[in-house]
C-alpha cells in the first residue's frame, strides 16, 4: 500500500529538513539571494557613482566613505555594490556556455559511444589536462577584452567538467534494466534518452554549475588581476584588488581588502548551496 | 539439563531518521543441543536481525532495546565485547549468505582454516594444519586445493569451505543465515546433504534461516515461523507442515508449489508485506487474515502453548 | 491443428570475452561466452511454454534473443509466419506492440523517476495507441486490474512507495496493457517474496486468457514451472537437452539433467521421500564446453560416445524430445 502520492522532490526535501546541512545551504543560498538584489538595486544602495573620483584618493574608512577610497579618489564601497553587478553577468554566462555546450556533448557521447565517443573525450580530457586559469588566459588573449569573451574564457575551462560527468552518468544509467525495459516496449533513441536518462542525469548538475560559478569568479577576478579582464574604469573586483595591491605596504588595507572579501563570500555562497542542492537531489546513502 | 539457547522477549530495534524499525519486536523461543531450527520467514520478517543478535554483530543504527539471550545458561546480552569474541568462533559460530564477500581473497583457503584453529586454541601449527585438512575433506574439498585461493573456488565449493570455517572449532551452535539461496538448486542440494551428514557427525546446533520453507521441510526438527517482527508459530517440523495453526502459516504453505503434486491450486496472501517503522496495530498479520476478528484489530494476540512444544500467537487459540 | 506462433532454429549467440590489451596482444584469437549455442524449439498459440535451467544455461539470453533486444549471432527466429532474426529501427519498434517482456527484477525494470501512471502510460503514447486523458483511462483500468487498487492512488506513485510484488504488477501491466501477442516473462516471481508469488502467477493466467497471449516462460524453479507450463525445456550449457509436455515431463524424464534438477527440488513436506540423484562436479565453463555431449564430465550414465559425439535433439514420441545417448 502506498503511502498517499507525493512529488518526488518534496519527500527529499521532506527527508532532509532535519539535518544540519539544510542550514548551510539556506546560508549559502541567502549569500547567492544577496548578492543578486545588490547587483539588481545597485543605484539605490551606492552612494556614489562607482567609476568617478568622489574624494581624496586612499581615504580610510570613515562616515563620508564606508570603506575608504581607492587610488583615485572613487569610493570603494559603491565600486564593490556596482562590481556585484559585472560578478553575476560574468558568473552566469560563464556557467550557462559551458553548460549548453558540455551538457549535450557528455549526453551523446556516452549514449552514442563508439568513435565519437572516443574522440570527443580525448578532445575533453586535453581541455581538461589545462591548468584552468592558464587556459582562460589564453584564450582571453586571443579573443580580448569585454564581458562575452571573458565568460566565453572561462567557460571553456568547465566544458570537460560538465561533459565527464554527464557521459559518465549517461554510461551508468544506460546499463540500468529499466532504459532496457524503455527499448523493449519500444521507445525510440531520442524518447529513452530525455525522458529516461536525462532525468536520471539532471540531480547532478547543479553541484557542478554551483561549484562552477564559485570557481568562475575566482578566474575572472585572476584575468582581472592579471589585466586581461575588463577595461578601466568598469567596477570590477580583481580589477581593484590589482590597483589596491601596489598600496598594500603603506598600510591601506581597504581597497584590497573589501574586494577580496567578496570574492570569498560569493565562492561560498554558492559552494554551500551546490553541496547543499545536491545532498537534496543525491541523497548519499546514510551510514549506519 | 537447561536449553542450548534460550531467548526471552527480544526487542531489536534500528533507529533510522524516518523512526524506528521494529525488525525483531518480542521474539521468545529456545532450543536444544544437537537440534536444527529452521527460523523462517520472508524478508522483513526479522529473521536475519534475530540470528545476527545472538552473536551480536547487530550494525548501528540497531540495538537490542529489550530481552535477554541466553545461551548454555550465560547470559550473553549486555556481555562485554571481549568476552563476545571468545563466544563467537569457538561456541557459536556463523555461515553467512553470500560466500564471495565473506572470506579473504588474499588468504589461501587452507589458511584461512589454520590461522581460525590457531587463533582460538593452543595447538602447533602442523596439529592446525592436520585437522584443516580434515575438515576441507569432511566437506567434500579435496586435499589438493588445501592452497588455493577463493577466486579459485566457484559458489558452491566457496560454501563448503564456509562450513568447514564454522566447524572449525566445534562449536555447540551454527547459525546459518540463507547458505544455500545465492546458489544453484542443484548446488544447493549437495550443500544440504552435506549439512545433513555434518549434522550427523558433529552433533552442532544448527539454526537454519531461510525464506524457503521447503528446505527446513527436509533440515529442522523444530521451525520458528517469522512475520513483521514477531513469531507467529514455533513448533515441531512435522506438526508444522501437517497442523498448521497459525493463519498465516496456513496461507503460506497454500501458497507453495509442491514438485510432488499435481493439479495444485495455488492460494495466494492478499495484501503487502506491512511496514515496520508503523506496524498495524494488533495482530500483525490481521489486515490480511481469513480468520480476522474484531480483537485481533485492537490487542496484540499472545503466545499461547497449544499442546507441549507447539506454540501460535493467534486468538483463535484463546 | 494448434497454429504455431513462435520457431527459433539454430539459434546461437556468442558473447566475446573482455580481455586487455595487453592480453589480447599475447593470445592473438578472441575467445567467446557461448551462451546460447544452436537450440531449435516452436511455440504455440495459447499456450504456456516454459524453458527452464540453472545459472548460465542460456535462458534468459535465449528470452532476449526472442524479444530482439539483442541480435543472435546465428540462427533464425520466426514470430507470426515473419522472419524477425534480423529486423531493426522502425519495423523492430512496431513489432514491440506484439512482442513483450517482463524481466525479472521489479526494483531495476521501473524507471525510478517515473510515476506509476507514466510508465505505464508510456507504451501507449509510443506507438500512438492513445493520449492523455483517453489513455490515463485505460491505464486506470489496467491497474484495477492487476490488483493495483486503488488505481488513482497508485497511480500517481512513484516505484520506491512500493512492495516488490506490487512493482512487478506495474511490469506486468506495462507490458500487457498494449495487449500483446507473446509475452517473454523472464523469471517474475523469483525476486518476489513466496506469499506473494501466487498473486502474480494467477494474475498471468488471468491476463492470459483475458488478453489470448502467449508465454515464453523462464525459470529455474521447476515446481513453479509445473505449476504453470504446458510444455518445459530443459537448457544446459547453452544447449536443449530435453522437451516435453509438463506430465509427461515429471512422470517420466529422460535426460540425466532433468532427472537430477527435478529431485533436487526441495519439497514442503517433511515426510516426502527424497530420493537425490547426486551430480558430481559443477557447471564447466561456457568458454569451453566439454566435447560430445556437455553433461558428459557430470553424467552418472556417461558411455564411451558422450565425450566424441554430441547427441541431437530426437522425437520418441508423444511431444517428447531427448537430447542423450542412453535413448537413442
Amino acid at each position: 500500500m502506498p503511502p498517499s502520492p507525493s512529488g518526488w522532490i518534496a519527500s527529499r526535501i521532506r527527508s532532509v529538513y532535519r539535518g544540519p546541512e539544510v542550514y548551510l545551504t539556506l546560508i549559502g543560498a541567502a549569500i547567492i539571494v544577496g548578492i543578486f538584489l545588490l547587483a539588481l538595486l545597485a543605484p539605490y544602495i551606492a552612494p556614489y557613482s562607482p567609476i568617478k573620483p568622489v574624494g581624496d584618493p586612499l581615504t580610510p574608512p570613515n562616515s563620508k566613505f564606508i570603506m575608504g577610497t581607492d587610488s583615485i579618489g572613487r569610493d570603494v564601497f559603491s565600486r564593490i555594490v556596482y562590481g556585484s553587478r559585472i560578478a553575476i553577468v560574468i558568473i552566469l554566462l560563464s556557467a550557462v556556455f559551458s553548460l549548453v555546450v558540455g551538457v549535450p556533448l557528455g549526453l551523446i557521447s556516452g549514449y552514442v559511444g563508439g568513435h565519437v565517443d572516443k574522440i570527443l573525450t580525448l578532445v575533453m580530457d586535453s581541455i581538461y589536462a589545462f591548468p584552468g586559469l592558464i587556459l582562460a588566459i589564453a584564450i582571453a588573449h586571443v579573443l580580448g577584452p569585454g564581458v562575452v569573451n571573458i565568460a566565453l574564457s572561462i567557460a571553456v575551462i568547465y566544458i570537460p567538467t560538465y561533459f565527464r560527468m554527464v557521459r559518465g552518468e549517461v554510461l551508468s544509467v544506460k546499463e540500468n534494466l529499466y532504459v532496457e525495459a524503455a527499448r523493449a516496449i519500444g521507445a525510440k533513441h531520442t524518447t529513452i534518452l530525455f525522458s529516461y536518462i536525462l532525468p536520471n542525469v539532471v540531480p547532478s548538475i547543479p553541484i557542478i554549475f554551483s561549484l562552477n560559478a564559485a570557481d568562475a569568479i575566482l578566474v575572472e577576478a585572476g584575468l582581472s588581476f592579471l589585466g586581461l579582464g575588463l577595461p578601466a574604469p568598469t567596477p570590477d573586483w580583481g580589477f581593484d584588488l590589482k590597483n589596491g595591491h601596489p598600496y598594500l605596504p603603506a598600510r591601506c588595507w581597504w581597497p584590497v581588502t573589501f574586494p577580496g572579501l567578496m570574492v570569498v563570500i560569493v565562492t561560498l555562497g554558492f559552494s554551500l548551496f551546490g553541496e547543499g542542492i545536491n545532498e537534496i537531489l543525491n541523497p548519499r546513502l546514510k551510514e549506519g | 539439563m537447561g536449553h542450548l539457547l534460550e531467548i526471552k522477549n527480544l526487542k531489536v530495534y534500528y533507529y533510522t531518521r524516518r523512526g524506528a524499525v521494529r525488525a525483531v519486536d518480542g521474539v521468545s523461543l529456545y532450543m536444544d543441543r544437537g537440534e536444527t531450527l529452521g527460523l523462517v520467514g520472508e524478508s522483513g520478517s526479522g529473521k536475519s536481525t534475530l540470528g545476527l543478535s545472538i552473536l551480536r554483530l547487530i550494525p548501528p543504527p540497531g540495538k537490542i532495546v529489550d530481552g535477554k539471550i541466553v545461551f548454555d545458561g550465560m547470559d550473553i546480552t549486555s556481555m562485554p565485547e571481549d568476552e563476545i569474541i571468545k563466544i563467537r568462533g569457538k561456541r557459536i559460530s556463523m555461515v553467512f549468505q553470500d560466500p564471495m564477500t565473506s572470506l579473504d581473497p588474499l588468504m589461501k583457503i587452507g589458511d584461512h582454516l589454520i590461522e581460525t584453529i590457531m587463533v582460538h586454541e593452543n595447538v602447533s601449527r602442523e596439529e592446525a594444519e592436520k585437522r584443516a585438512k580434515e575438515l576441507l575433506e569432511s566437506v567434500g574439498i579435496l586435499p589438493d586445493r588445501f592452497n588455493d585461493y577463493p577466486h579459485q573456488f566457484s559458489g558452491g565449493m566457496r560454501q563448503r569451505v564456509m562450513i568447514a570455517l564454522a566447524l572449525a572449532l566445534n562449536p555447540d551452535l551454527i547459525i546459518a543465515d540463507e547458505p544455500t539461496t545465492a546458489l544453484d538448486v542443484i548446488i544447493q542440494a549437495q550443500i544440504l546433504e552435506l549439512m545433513k551428514e555434518l549434522k550427523k557427525k558433529f552433533n552442532a546446533g544448527i539454526i537454519l534461516i531461510t525464506h524457503d520453507i521447503s528446505i527446513v521441510a527436509e533440515m529442522a526438527d523444530r521451525i520458528a515461523l517469522m512475520y513483521a517482527g514477531q513469531l507467529m508459530e514455533f513448533s515441531d517440523a512435522l506438526s508444522i507442515f501437517e497442523e498448521p495453526l497459525h493463519p498465516y502459516t496456513e496461507a503460506l504453505l497454500q501458497s507453495i508449489p509442491n514438485i510432488q503434486l499435481s493439479d495444485q491450486k495455488l492460494r495466494y496472501i492478499p495484501g503487502s508485506p506491512p511496514d515496520l517503522i508503523n506496524p498495524p496495530s494488533g495482530c500483525r498479520f490481521h489486515p490480511r487474515c481469513p480468520y480476522v476478528m474484531d480483537v485481533c484489530r485492537v490487542k496484540e494476540p499472545p503466545m499461547i502453548e497449544v499442546e507441549k512444544g507447539r506454540m501460535v500467537k493467534c486468538f483463535k487459540y484463546s | 491443428m494448434v497454429e504455431q506462433i513462435l520457431s527459433v532454429s539454430g539459434l546461437k549467440k556468442y558473447f566475446p570475452v573482455q580481455k586487455s590489451f595487453v592480453e589480447r596482444l599475447l593470445s592473438g584469437k578472441v575467445d567467446y561466452v557461448k551462451a546460447v549455442d544452436g537450440i531449435d524449439f516452436e511455440i504455440r498459440k495459447g499456450e504456456i511454454f516454459t524453458l527452464a535451467g540453472e545459472t548460465g544455461c542460456g535462458k534468459t539470453t535465449t528470452g532476449r534473443l526472442i524479444v530482439r533486444l539483442i541480435e543472435p549471432t546465428a540462427g533464425k527466429i520466426v514470430f507470426e509466419g515473419r522472419d524477425i532474426t534480423h529486423l531493426r529501427g522502425e519495423e523492430l519498434r512496431k513489432l514491440r506492440r506484439r512482442l513483450q517482456i517482463v524481466f525479472q527484477d521489479p526494483y531495476a525494470s521501473l524507471n525510478p523517476r517515473m510515476r506509476v501512471g507514466d510508465a505505464v502510460k508510456h507504451p501507449l503514447e509510443i506507438h500512438g495507441i492513445a493520449e492523455g486523458g483517453e489513455a490515463k483511462k485505460l491505464v486506470l483500468e489496467m491497474l484495477e486490474r492487476v490488483g493495483l487498487t486503488p488505481p488513482e492512488q497508485f497511480y500517481n506513485a512513484y516505484p520506491h512507495q512500493l512492495s516488490g510484488g506490487e512493482r512487478q504488477r506495474v511490469a506486468l501491466a506495462r507490458a500487457m496493457i498494449l495487449k500483446p501477442d507473446f509475452v517473454v516473462a523472464d523469471e517474475p516471481v523469483s525476486m518476489i517474496d513466496v506469499s506473494l508469488r501466487a498473486r502474480i502467477l494467477e494474475l498471468m493466467l488471468e491476463l492470459k486468457r483475458e488478453l489470448d497471449v502467449t508465454y515464453l516462460f523462464i525459470t529455474h524453479d521447476l515446481a513453479v514451472a509445473k505449476y504453470i507450463s504446458n510444455r518445459i525445456a530443459v537448457m544446459y550449457l547453452g544447449k536443449i537437452v530435453e522437451i516435453a509436455e509438463t506430465r509427461e515431463f515429471f512422470t517420466n524424464p529422460q535426460h540425466p539433467y532433468t532427472m537430477a534438477l527435478i529431485s533436487a527440488i526441495p519439497v514442503p513436506d517433511p515426510k516426502a521421500k527424497r530420493k537425490r540423484m547426486i551430480l558430481k562436479g559443477e557447471t564447466p565453463n561456457p568458454i569451453n564446453p566439454p566435447s560430445g555431449c556437455r553433461f558428459h564430465t557430470r553424467c552418472p550414465y556417461k558411455m564411451d560416445i558422450c565425450s566424441v559425439e554430441e547427441p541431437q535433439l530426437l522425437d520418441i514420441g508423444n511431444g517428447h524430445y531427448v537430447a542423450c545417448h542412453r535413448v537413442s
